[in-house]
């Protein structure tokens, strides 16, 4: 059995990764692909905790995080087409008309 | 069979009606709406208007009932009946100051009144629950309808704009959010609030948790916009329509305050003085930016927005100083906060014309001499929103300050007072920009009907309570006792 600070160190390095991602990136679909890597870290992370702690709710926590993500991902990408027709770009630093 | 459902209790399902019945008015609205032709769409706002009606009377009727079910992660208390009869008397306005601005704006259509009220079951669910994964369910519930309804104008392309920004941010700062829940998890194993404090009073204080309460406060943070994680609000505010403004600056923001508080006085109770510290920072940092970057700003929305993020720092002082009077003024503060804010966006509807968005502050040039009435109310809601006092404004921070007095924060209480008096100026810019210079000829006035209707509720509201502010602070009151009574 894996030890469960490996788990919590993987799901920690894939978090960091995915926070990177979406801090770096300029283009949205990475961005998004970014959090999703965060969303998916802390299942990750439930799902470890849950085996070494011998409880069951660390494992169904996921399947509810995997649902908001799918509705999350959905309106993201309607948001990414309504902006895409009006500005024929999906660079980040493109969506500057709101701004001080 | 039977011996598997041996030891489960049964759910109390009327804990829940309020939230089915939202529900329900949500999906009536998405069912009735292809029905009705095109002239007629304010019929959706008329059903989400008596729905709001109907749901306060049910909500009414919970005042007083104390319900703990589903496995201790829902709890009806007067706390979150209050809010939730909050939530449905600013929710009203909204919808009140809507109904005309929809059709103004060519989109009225019927899915806005179904977001909204979809995003109100998940703030109802966000106030009313014990566990951290409900909060997030609540959380998420809330936010997914308020990134559609902030890019409702689609073919606008600020309102996509915004709709874009907001749903990045949110997004990201939920994935945060839940990392928290995930370390609370593995700290204590589990994420009911009652587990969490029964196992830190019995194993002690665990080093995870520190790091867990931040990531919490960050994820809960972007909704009530406080300093880290601002940079949203004022984008957002100004591209969204005005309506959805409204109601993202004072609703979402209430329930997100009111999650957070009560996370921190059931869940983390023994780290208090932790977490005190940790809202001491961040609310000083939000009170000081909040305020001193509207100074600058020369777009009303803008301006309103940042003056949205300082009252979110004197909101965060209510939590902080952990007593009954804190709860009880904090409360207070959310009515307060949804007369006099939801008003000041109402007028920039009530400005909404033909090519003018009415978000400028040269819109509100002259208008004393244009519309003299609409210029005293406007006036009344920024006297509220600055803490002048025969107003709830004041009356909300008298409060809040007194609640942290209590608790000893002498020097966040010199911040508070200070920037209060700063807050002073770029209100009064709007009042003199009315009052002393010449009105610009251009497009007349619209003055629609329900948004004058809204308006003045409001100001009467706001001026009524600020004089016998007694029936607020009853409820109020009774709200505390929730977590102090006993």
């Amino acid at each position: 059995m894996i030890p469960v600070n490996v788990i919590f160190l993987y799901s920690l390095i894939i978090f960091c990764i995915g926070l990177w991602g979406a801090l770096s990136r300029r283009n949205v679909f990475i961005v998004l692909m970014g959090i999703e890597l965060m969303l998916n870290a802390v299942n990750i992370a439930f799902v470890g905790f849950a085996s070494s702690l011998g409880n069951i709710a660390g494992q169904i926590i996921p399947i509810f995080v995997i649902t908001v993500a799918a509705g999350e991902a959905a309106v993201g990408l309607a948001i990414v087409v309504a902006i895409f027709r009006n500005r024929l770009s999906i660079n980040i630093d493109s969506f500057n008309i709101l701004k001080w | 069979m039977s011996n598997f459902l041996a030891g489960i209790q049964f759910p109390d399902i009327t804990a829940i009606i309020p939230e089915v019945i939202a529900l329900i008015i949500g999906c009536l609205i998405l069912l009735i709406d292809p029905f009705i032709p095109k002239q007629k769409k304010r019929l959706n706002g008329y059903i989400a208007l008596f729905g709001f009606v109907v749901l306060f009377f049910v909500t009414l009727s919970y005042l007083g009932k104390s319900i703990v079910t589903f496995f201790d992660m829902f709890s009806v208390d007067n706390f979150s009946t209050s809010m939730k009869l909050f939530f449905f008397v600013a929710n009203f306005v909204v919808v009140l100051i809507s109904l005309r601005y929809l059709e103004m704006e060519d989109s009225n259509l019927g899915e806005y009144y179904a977001l909204l009220m979809f995003a109100t079951v998940g703030m109802m669910v966000m106030v009313s629950s014990k566990d951290l994964i409900m909060f997030y369910i609540g959380l998420e519930t809330m936010a997914i309808p308020l990134y559609v309804l902030a890019g409702f104008i689609r073919m606008n392309e600020r309102s996509a704009e915004s709709a874009l920004k907001y749903l990045l941010m949110g997004v990201f700062v939920s994935g945060i959010f839940l990392y928290g829940i995930a370390l609370t998890y593995g700290a204590t194993g589990s994420t009911k609030l009652v587990d969490i404090v029964r196992f830190t009073y019995i194993n002690g204080v665990n080093p995870i948790l520190f790091v867990a309460i931040i990531l919490i406060a960050c994820g809960l943070g972007l909704e009530i916009a406080m300093v880290p994680f601002h940079f949203w609000a004022p984008d957002v505010y100004e591209g969204a329509p005005t309506s959805v403004t409204a109601f993202i600056s004072v609703v979402p923001k209430v329930a997100a305050i009111a999650a957070l508080l009560r996370v921190y006085f059931e869940g983390f109770t023994f780290f208090a003085p932790y977490w005190q510290t940790v809202l001491w920072l961040l609310s000083a940092l939000t009170m000081i930016i909040g305020n001193v970057t509207a100074v600058v700003q020369d777009n009303v929305k803008r301006m309103l927005a940042y003056s949205s993020v300082a009252h979110a720092g004197y909101m965060l002082m209510g939590i902080l100083s952990f007593n009954e009077l804190g709860v009880s003024s904090l409360v207070y503060y959310f009515f307060a906060y949804s007369f006099m804010n939801i008003g000041a966006f109402a007028l920039v509807i009530y400005l909404r014309r033909k090519n003018i968005v009415g978000d400028r502050l040269e819109d509100f040039r002259g208008l004393a001499q244009k519309d003299p009435i609409a210029a005293l109310v406007m006036v009344v809601f920024l006297l509220s929103l600055a803490g002048v006092p025969p107003t709830v404004g004041f009356v909300g921070k008298f409060l809040i300050f007194s609640a942290a007095l209590k608790a000893g924060f002498y020097w966040l209480l010199v911040i508070a007072v200070v920037t209060s008096v700063i807050s002073l100026y770029y209100y009064f810019k709007i009042a003199r920009s009315m009052y002393l210079e010449e009105p610009v000829a251009d497009e007349p006035l619209l003055q629609p009907l329900s948004v004058k209707i809204a308006i003045f509720l409001l100001a009467i509201l706001t001026v009524v309570f600020g004089v016998y502010p007694t029936p607020i602070m009853n409820l109020a009151d009774l709200s505390a006792k929730v977590f102090f009574g006993y």
